[in-house]
């Protein structure tokens, strides 16, 4: 939640007992996700937060808890692809007032890439860091993304010749 | 390329360090979510079992209604805002709008994104948020993608200590022209230990339309299922007995048992009078203290026959399986060998006491109780049905999801099942 996340008190005793052992399980790789997915760590805790919030309230209804973790994956997959759709109604408040985002803290090559990244489509952002960090397979990247695995390999493989595009054109 | 970006991506993620354990703020949300998610379930299981739901009100006022909680005189003042939903957090938030963070907040639509977003579930991509022209600050908000219907943000323009720079807005309470309400009213006063009487009708002709009714602490939330069948509604939703503070009240329009929010009446009550309330006893009217007899009688004669002419022949729920017969589908659990569904099921759960949910009598009571609230004495009822680690597994789902029995306002028996 906007605005009160940053100095949040932690949940204690016995209340938060089976959600928190869930999230210090599963929080720190789902925030690494978002972020890549997103570029922007604060993004990323949001929307893994909010994944969890809605993942802890449909938690009884998950015929196999022991597949939080592949739920959790599919849940920060689709906010984040879902947080690039309403950003276009933010976006212009946040630019009519100046807040642009912060420049990259390490230009190069690699930063290069990492722009690049993430002047890429969302789906197919999605696609590659689904394949290339988590090592899925293209059926269960497919899954994920509720496409078909033909879409994967196109997305992948279109969103690597746009990097390379990119990559050589700021050369 | 391929090897490069790897790396990358592995280098990126190591860069994220998440400390810690999970926020209030992501448990807080999760109970508020449970609570509603939870009391939807009940409502799909109760609507199953009665097919249409009718007379509840005309029910509760014959037989076992407390009537609404009002002390007589309020105590104290309470935080008068609905979002953010805390002091604290509102302290928080106009902080770090004083040092130039979050800017949004002292935008009214923005605030009311927020609050469509957080509290109702909306995609912000999805929400029409408009300002209303003249007098208070009132943002309209609507999600023409799930209904038409309105909802009113009424907005606060809240100074802080320092000055002007940490002027922000806070939504003081919501309104939706879907909704009357009889009780509560804003202020109205909630006795923990008791029940919530939340009672009123449905305006919108929208087909389909159901209400569910949720009060939210800052320690606990409570939740009430949603309800259609007509226009009226009527819920009672338990107080827990160790809540503090003054809880927002959430009146919210669904469309079926799809929890997704259309639009809501939300403010906050006061807190008031002392733990531990009395609850009136529940008294059974003859014409269902008699189905039970019958049904009683014919378990422990293991009489299939007489409990099959008990069986309504509309409605009746046995199974979520997709079972024609119910007395095939019991004879059969019972030939497995696991289930001894005549002889011990049924019985048992008759013996114990029963609640009163959505115009039907439950047994066990606490099949209408959310898990967390149930006491020794509720644990122990439940140990004549389930085996210890049963109950702990409903405990833990925040659902009681074992076998309960149910008979409505005519002495119709509706139901006898478990699962979800």
């Amino acid at each position: 939640m906007i605005g009160v996340q940053g100095g949040a008190a932690v949940a204690v005793g016995a209340e938060g007992g089976r959600l928190g052992e869930l999230y210090e399980a599963h929080a720190p790789d789902a925030v690494r996700l978002a972020y890549l997915l997103t570029g922007d760590r604060h993004l990323a805790e949001d929307l893994v937060q909010e994944a969890f919030v809605r993942l802890f309230g449909r938690f009884r209804d998950l015929r196999n808890p022991d597949a939080f973790g592949a739920y959790l994956r599919t849940t920060v997959v689709n906010l984040a692809r879902s947080h690039f759709r309403r950003r276009q109604v933010e976006r212009a408040y946040v630019e009519r007032e100046g807040h642009a985002p912060d420049p990259p803290e390490d230009p190069g090559g690699r930063e290069d890439m990492w722009q690049a990244l993430h002047r890429l489509r969302p789906r197919q952002r999605a696609a590659i860091v689904l394949r290339f960090y988590e090592d899925l397979t293209e059926a269960q990247t497919a899954d994920i993304l509720g496409c078909a695995v033909g879409t994967v390999k196109s997305l992948v493989s279109r969103g690597i010749d746009q990097l390379r595009g990119q990559l050589q054109r700021s050369e | 390329m391929d090897r490069e970006l790897r790396t990358l991506l592995q280098d990126k993620a190591d860069e994220v360090r998440l400390h810690g354990r999970i926020p209030e703020d992501v448990l807080r949300r999760s109970r508020r979510r449970r609570a509603v998610m939870a009391a939807l379930a009940g409502a799909v299981t109760v609507g199953l079992a009665l097919g249409a739901f009718v007379g509840a009100r005309e029910l509760l006022s014959e037989t076992t209604s407390p009537g609404p909680l009002r002390p007589a005189a309020p105590i104290g003042e309470s935080y008068p805002y609905i979002w953010p939903a805390t002091l604290g957090e509102l302290e928080l938030t106009q902080r770090q709008v004083a040092e130039g963070h979050v800017p949004l907040w002292t935008v009214p639509e923005q605030v009311a994104g927020f609050y469509v977003r957080d509290v109702m579930g909306w995609d912000l991509a999805d929400a029409v948020l408009e300002v209303q022209k003249g007098g208070p600050v009132v943002v309209v908000a609507t999600n023409p993608t799930v209904s038409d219907i309105r909802t009113r943000l009424i907005m606060a323009l809240v100074a802080g200590e320092p000055g002007p720079d940490d002027d922000i807005y806070a939504v003081s309470s919501a309104e939706t022209d879907a909704i009357s309400l009889e009780e509560p009213i804003p202020g109205d006063l909630v006795v923990p230990g008791s029940r919530m009487v939340v009672a009123g009708r449905l305006l919108s002709e929208e087909p389909g339309l159901t209400v569910s009714v949720t009060l939210e602490w800052s320690n606990s939330a409570a939740g009430s299922g949603a309800i259609g069948g007509g226009p009226s509604f009527r819920h009672r939703v338990p107080v827990p007995p160790d809540v503090q503070g003054a809880p927002v009240a959430r009146i919210a329009v669904h469309r079926g048992t799809d929890d997704e929010i259309l639009a809501l009446t939300s403010f906050r009550l006061e807190e008031g009078g002392a733990a531990g309330a009395s609850e009136p006893e529940l008294v059974i009217p003859p014409r269902i203290a008699e189905t039970r007899e019958a049904l009683l009688s014919a378990a422990q004669a293991r009489d299939w026959e007489a409990l099959r002419a008990l069986i309504s022949d509309k409605g009746f729920t046995f199974s979520f399986g997709g079972e024609t017969d119910p007395i095939r589908y019991w004879k059969r659990l019972e030939s497995e060998g696991h289930v001894p569904v005549m002889g011990d099921i049924l019985p048992a759960v008759l013996e114990t006491d029963p609640g009163f949910e959505r115009g039907v009598f439950v047994w066990p009571a606490q099949a209408t109780e959310d898990p967390a609230r149930w006491d020794p004495a509720d644990i122990e009822a439940l140990a004549g049905i389930h085996a210890e680690e049963d109950v702990r597994a409903f405990q833990e789902a925040g659902l009681y999801y074992g076998w309960r029995l149910g008979i409505d306002q005519n002495g119709t028996w509706v139901f006898f099942v478990a699962g979800d």
